[in-house]
């Protein structure tokens, strides 16, 4: 009887474990693939970033999502990208990942996926941009509040995002 | 006559004859007053005829026995077979097989010292293969040897000194396309971050602007949702 309920909870923890998130097996599965761009920050980097003294009074909202953040991966493409769009529209485990909502702009598809949210905090934000030349997945994870992130755009660089930029060059 | 040859014959075949007896039954066997029943073995006798009696006086050593039994020459062929003779030895051999008069047994060994010969009287003339010039050249100038492996210390310390800086460079200025990248340094991930929720922040406005587009919309009642 024992050794059956240590089986049984064995096999919770693999289905849980193999289940755990629809979209981490997206990013897996293009991890090692050359047309894909990956980029991943670490809980830990996160850790460190909040640590750092980087007070910014221009920008005090942008710090304050950030130390809220828990993670951020973006996985981006310039091949195929409206086939991917689509794999993934398909793909993402709707049970758990919920559409917030979804924008035409020039002729790119923009998805915004919440997952666990509460009220406005979402625990994980997902952005979905599949264009005609360009393929974006961006995860953010942490306690997200949704009211805030419109203001997020203030916070843009003069140069513009060259950050991004270098995703892409 | 006859019976004393008998006894002597007897014991010439057990070997127990002495040098006399046996000189003796030689000089029967040739004469011509052989008994019949000898007859058979004069043949063997006239055969020995030729032969010298041989003599084996006590203790004479088996290497003399054997030299005596050879001509000085097959002496000096044995030496040179296995390799003992002195340079004088050869010369003296290589006369010999040179000159007319071989003996037939050694006229085997002629081809081989005519060979040899040849060889022997091979003098360095200058006439190298491409690959003997070039490793005398080589075994001559020992400087050009001995500075190789410096001259290539040197190169790959400047090349991995090179790789080293270009891949400091090539970490702040290079890309993440086409790979995957775990950010390591705070100060990039936080510009990073910045930048993607500034993105994430222009595409949420553009979204939610539509919406609030789509609600004025409704207020205005153009549409009559509601009936």
């Amino acid at each position: 009887m024992r050794s059956l309920l240590t089986l049984g909870l064995i096999l919770l923890t693999t289905i849980a474990a193999l289940s755990q998130s629809s979209v981490q097996q997206f990013f897996d599965k293009y991890q090692d693939d050359e047309s894909f761009t990956q980029i991943n920050i670490s809980p830990k980097m996160f850790q460190m970033i909040s640590s750092m003294d980087s007070e910014d009074p221009n920008n005090a909202e942008m710090m304050e999502m950030i130390g809220n953040l828990k993670g951020l991966k973006i996985l981006t493409t310039d091949v195929n990208s409206q086939k991917y769009y689509k794999e993934f529209n398909d793909s993402f485990d709707k049970s758990v990942y919920e559409e917030l909502m979804t924008v035409r702009e020039n002729e790119s598809d923009i998805t915004f996926l919440v997952r666990e949210s509460s009220g406005n905090i979402v625990n994980e934000l997902l952005l979905l941009v599949g264009g005609a030349q360009d393929f974006v997945l961006m995860s953010f994870e942490g306690r997200i509040p949704l009211d805030k992130i419109g203001k997020l755009a203030s916070g843009l660089n003069i140069s513009g995002a060259e950050h991004l930029d270098k995703l892409k060059k | 006559m006859s019976t004393e040859m008998n006894d002597i014959i007897q014991r010439y075949w057990s070997g127990e004859t002495t040098q006399d007896e046996e000189q003796r039954l030689q000089a029967y066997m040739v004469s011509g007053e052989v008994a019949d029943e000898h007859l058979d073995m004069v043949e063997l006798f006239s055969f020995y005829a030729d032969q010298k009696t041989m003599t084996l006086p006590g203790e004479l050593e088996m290497e003399a026995i054997y030299s005596s039994t050879l001509s000085p020459m097959d002496a000096l062929v044995e030496k040179y077979l296995d390799a003992a003779t002195s340079l004088d030895e050869e010369a003296q051999l290589r006369a010999y097989l040179t000159s007319e008069k071989v003996a037939d047994s050694h006229r085997d060994l002629i081809p081989m010292f005519e060979a040899f010969g040849a060889e022997h009287d091979t003098q360095f003339d200058g006439d190298l293969t491409e690959l003997e010039r070039l490793q005398i050249q080589w075994s001559q100038k020992p400087k050009v040897r001995y500075m190789f492996p410096k001259v290539v210390g040197v190169a790959a310390t400047l090349a991995l000194l090179m790789m080293i800086a270009f891949n400091f460079l090539q970490e702040d200025t290079s890309s993440y396309k086409g790979k995957y990248t775990e950010l390591q340094d705070p100060e990039e991930a936080l510009a990073l971050t910045k930048d993607a929720l500034a993105f994430l922040g222009k595409k949420y406005d553009k979204g939610t602007a539509s919406m609030k587009y789509i609600k004025e919309l409704e207020k205005t009642n153009v549409f009559n949702f509601k009936n």
